[in-house]
C-alpha cells in the first residue's frame, strides 16, 4: 500500500508531534502529514480531503477516538482507510471496544519508532 | 506507601521519561521542601481506585523535559506548547503507573490531565505516596493521592 498522506488526530499537540516524528523515523518518508485536534476536527477534514492512513488517540474532547472510528467505518467513502489507534495504557480496558470499533492497529504510548515499525511495518513503503 | 506502589511509580517514571524525553531518572533523597516548583500537572482517576497523581516540577526539570521532547530551546516554545507537553507526560506516566500497579487489569478511568497553579492545592484524598526524582540533575516530585 502506498501511503502518501496521513491524518494524525490527537488533542495534544505534543502527542501529534511525537507521532509524526516517530513515523518519519520509522520509515514513513515523503508523506504529507495533516493534523486534527479531535474527532470532530478530523471528520470535518475528511469530508473534503482524502488520506491514506489515520492515526488517532482515543481520549479526546468533542468526538472521542472510538466514536470517530465507528463513524469512519460506516462511511462508504472512508471505510477502507486503515486506522491506527495510539493509546495510553490507561485505556487498555477499552481494548475490546477499540478493536470492535474497527481499528486496524493499536500502538501504546509512549510511542517510539521501533513500536511503529513493529506494528506498521507492512505499510511502510520502501 | 506499599512496596508495590513504590516500585510501580519508579518503574513507570523511568520508562516514561526515558522513552518520551530521553532522560534517565532515579529516586532521590533530596528533601521535598528544597524543590521549587511552578505549576502542577494533575490527573485524577475514578476507577478502580479514586484519587489523583500530581507532578511537581522544578523550573530546571520543566525546561529539560520540554526541550528534550520538542527538540527546541525552551525560549522558542510557546506557553501552550510547554503546558501541553507537561500534561502529555503526566498522561502517559499515569497510564504506565496503573498498568504496573493493577494485576487484575481492571477498567481504568483517567481524567484529562490539567494544570494546577495553586501552590497550596491539596486534593480531597490522602497522600499515599510521595517521591522525589533526580532527572540528570533536574529534580521533580510525584505525589499519589488515593482513597
Amino acid at each position: 500500500m502506498n501511503i502518501r498522506k496521513i491524518l494524525i488526530v490527537d488533542d495534544s499537540s505534543t502527542s501529534r508531534m511525537i507521532i509524526k516524528r516517530c513515523m518519519e523515523i520509522a520509515g514513513f518518508h515523503e508523506v504529507e502529514y495533516r493534523e486534527a485536534q479531535d474527532g470532530l476536527d478530523a471528520l470535518e477534514y475528511l469530508q473534503d480531503n482524502k488520506v491514506d492512513l489515520i492515526v488517532t488517540d482515543i481520549k479526546m474532547p468533542k468526538i472521542d477516538g472510538v466514536t470517530l472510528i465507528k463513524k469512519i467505518k460506516i462511511n462508504p467513502d472512508l471505510k477502507d482507510i486503515p486506522i491506527v489507534v495510539v493509546s495510553s495504557i490507561g485505556e487498555k480496558a477499552l481494548d475490546v471496544e477499540i478493536r470492535s470499533s474497527g481499528a486496524d492497529y493499536v500502538i501504546q504510548k509512549p510511542l517510539s519508532p521501533g513500536k511503529v515499525t513493529e506494528v506498521l511495518g507492512d505499510l511502510i513503503h520502501v | 506507601m506499599s512496596k508495590k506502589m513504590k516500585e510501580a511509580l519508579i518503574r513507570a517514571t523511568e520508562i516514561t521519561f526515558s522513552e518520551m524525553a530521553f532522560m534517565d531518572v532515579m529516586p532521590s533523597k533530596k528533601p521535598e521542601k528544597d524543590i521549587e516548583f511552578s505549576h502542577i500537572p494533575y490527573i485524577s482517576f475514578t476507577n478502580p481506585y479514586r484519587g489523583g497523581l500530581a507532578l511537581y516540577l522544578s523550573s530546571e526539570a520543566k525546561r529539560r523535559l520540554t526541550e528534550n521532547i520538542h527538540g527546541r530551546s525552551f525560549e522558542e516554545l510557546s506557553l501552550k506548547e510547554i503546558d501541553d507537553c507537561l500534561l502529555e507526560i503526566l498522561n502517559v506516566l499515569a497510564g504506565n503507573f496503573f498498568e504496573m500497579l493493577d494485576d487484575k487489569k481492571e477498567v481504568m478511568s483517567l481524567s484529562l490531565p490539567e494544570l494546577i497553579f495553586d501552590r497550596n492545592f491539596i486534593p480531597h484524598y490522602p497522600c499515599r505516596a510521595s517521591m522525589v526524582f533526580d532527572a540528570e540533575g533536574a529534580f521533580f516530585m510525584e505525589k499519589l493521592f488515593m482513597e
